[in-house]
């Protein structure tokens, strides 16, 4: 198995166009928006059980989530993402969101289910959106969605219904330090926010872990804005990718993503913007896998 | 000394996330006075980065970088629902040789929302037509162009222009609408301009430029001044040409309050 095939999963949580963790939050008084808890959740799901019968380093493959990833990611010292696993565990366990999640996944078939689990704007026109998605895609174990070089679909555009965006890779290095496996530069350009050409773009760095040393079967990649001191429309696009083999030959894999948009006066738009694109991105993966994926 | 003791044993995750460089803050709120003059010194970073041609529109209200006569008589005078609105006339002008007539006018109004709000009105009032005998018009949305910076916020709109009377005519014109923020992280200044990307049959120019911008007494209400440059093909119509073209404006004018209104 190569160190290129994990890293690629680490590009499908950007290409979900975005996730992020906390940062600064902003503090002003909100005046719009909703958080959408996971309290009114529902699922088929038992609480607090797994929801994903497999096993790693002899303990279920969810509790080696909730146990190693905060850790790994931030021995990494790349970003905050302790607010992101947050929403996804609750101690060794993950949460309801994310067996909803799970249980939600997308296979191909109907719209897949983005979740907007937070949307919040205060008076100065600061916007933190955090969504949710996940799919469930015929694959062995998630590393081997690498060989697919799912990014690379991005860069001739994401469209869906009336949005744009287009992802190029900038670079890509294996073995990079602090434990990554590979790390890939990311430059996003929003070239169509629901019928308005607004200039949006963003640099980000993907990075992609293994859990547990030579183990493909659990893989988490995080992602982080380059430039937010410059940025003058994003504060934090932070991202979380889980990978994680599930029964029966299939992977599942969950994006997490945060962003927190500054300077922009149409948080509406931005939200269904967004919401329309991470469904396209489900999509588009998920053909994508179908169709190249080894049999 | 705590946190490499933390590092050391393999708990870096519970280092407060500030330690990692995440100390950039959100931008503070603008401070900035909300005045005409900063509404005109504020031209200049739209001036930097435009790729529309509005200068003599722009001029009207702006000369110098300082507010002109006009701009301030129409600020003073700014329609607020009540009386009869009327429009200012700053030239009409023939030109018998191109037959063509220059009709440029201003309006202004105030009204009870913040600037954003007023802003993002623009959009809206794209979809509202107009039709009058004998002059009818409304415009729809294209594919949004390529927004390389140049402006906050761009779309396309295309026109349709008909006029049933003894010389009947049907025009279709394309229009750049363009949203710009006078000044970055500030939410009182914004200004709103819709160009002619190519001269048609009827129109030679067409440039309808909005400041908008909030009320320096109530931070709910906004100042929104217009400017409309028309030359048209009169077809040695000039007078009924300006007539039918000056109701159309005085009705998009109210139409307008009205949408602001809600």
């Amino acid at each position: 198995m190569s160190i290129t095939k994990i890293s690629i999963l680490g590009a499908l949580a950007s290409l979900s166009v975005i996730v992020g963790c906390s940062g600064k939050k902003f503090d002003g008084p909100k005046k719009e928006g909703s958080i959408l808890g996971t309290e009114n959740s529902t699922s088929s799901s038992t609480p607090g059980s797994p929801v994903i019968a497999v096993t790693v380093d002899n303990r279920p493959i969810e509790a080696v989530l909730c146990q190693d990833g905060p850790k790994v990611v931030a021995n990494a010292k790349k970003s905050d993402f302790t607010g992101l696993f947050a929403l996804i565990c609750n101690g060794d366990n993950t949460s309801q969101l994310f067996k909803d999640a799970i249980v939600g996944a997308y296979q191909g078939q109907g719209e897949p289910q983005v979740k907007l689990i937070k949307s919040t704007s205060d008076d100065n026109y600061n916007t933190d959106i955090v969504f949710i998605q996940a799919l469930k895609a015929p694959l062995a174990n998630p590393s081997m969605f690498a060989d697919l070089k799912p990014h690379d679909i991005f860069a001739s555009g994401i469209h869906e219904i009336n949005s744009d965006l287009v992802i190029n890779v900038e670079s890509r290095a294996s073995f990079p330090g602090k434990r990554a496996v590979e790390q890939i530069g990311l430059k996003y350009s929003l070239t169509n926010a629901n019928g308005a050409a607004i200039f949006d773009q963003r640099r980000t760095e993907f990075n992609t872990y293994l859990l547990v040393e030579n183990n493909r079967d659990i893989v988490v990649s995080t992602e982080h804005l380059l430039d937010p001191e410059t940025n003058i429309n994003y504060h934090i696009a932070n991202g979380l990718t889980i990978g994680l083999k599930a029964e029966n030959g299939e992977s599942y894999m969950v994006f997490l993503t945060e962003l927190v948009i500054k300077n922009r006066i149409d948080p509406d738009r931005m939200k269904v913007t967004l919401l329309n694109l991470n469904a396209g991105v489900s999509k588009m993966l998920y053909k994508h896998i179908s169709a190249n994926a080894p049999r | 000394m705590g946190t490499q003791i933390l590092a050391a044993l393999g708990l870096a995750w519970l280092i407060p996330a500030a330690l990692f460089g995440q100390t950039n803050l959100l931008p503070a709120k603008s401070t900035l006075a909300v005045t005409p003059a900063n509404f005109c010194l504020g031209m200049k970073n739209v001036a930097a980065i435009t790729k529309q041609s509005f200068t003599e529109e722009a001029n009207l209200l702006c000369a110098n970088q300082a507010p002109t006569a006009l701009f301030t008589t129409l600020i003073n005078s700014a329609y607020q629902g009540t009386g009869t609105p009327t429009l200012t006339t700053v030239l009409v002008q023939e030109t018998p040789a191109t037959l063509t007539t220059q009709l440029t006018v201003a309006y202004a109004m105030k009204v009870n929302k913040d600037p954003v709000k007023v802003l993002l009105g623009e959009e809206k009032h794209v979809s509202s037509s107009y039709s009058q005998d004998p002059l009818s018009i409304s415009a729809k949305f294209m594919a949004p162009p390529v927004n390389s910076g140049d402006a906050d916020t761009a779309f396309v709109v295309q026109q349709k222009t008909s006029v049933k009377a003894q010389v009947s005519f049907d025009d279709t014109s394309i229009h750049d609408l363009k949203l710009y923020q006078l000044y970055t992280y500030n939410f009182d200044f914004f200004l709103a301009v819709r160009t002619l990307t190519a001269p048609t049959e009827q129109f030679k120019k067409s440039v309808v430029l909005r400041a908008i911008f909030q009320d320096p007494a109530n931070q709910n209400q906004s100042y929104a001044v217009t400017i409309l440059n028309f030359v048209m093909n009169n077809r040695d119509q000039h007078d009924r040409t300006v007539d039918a073209f000056t109701k159309f404006i005085q009705s998009d004018f109210m139409t307008l309050y009205q949408e602001q209104s809600k």
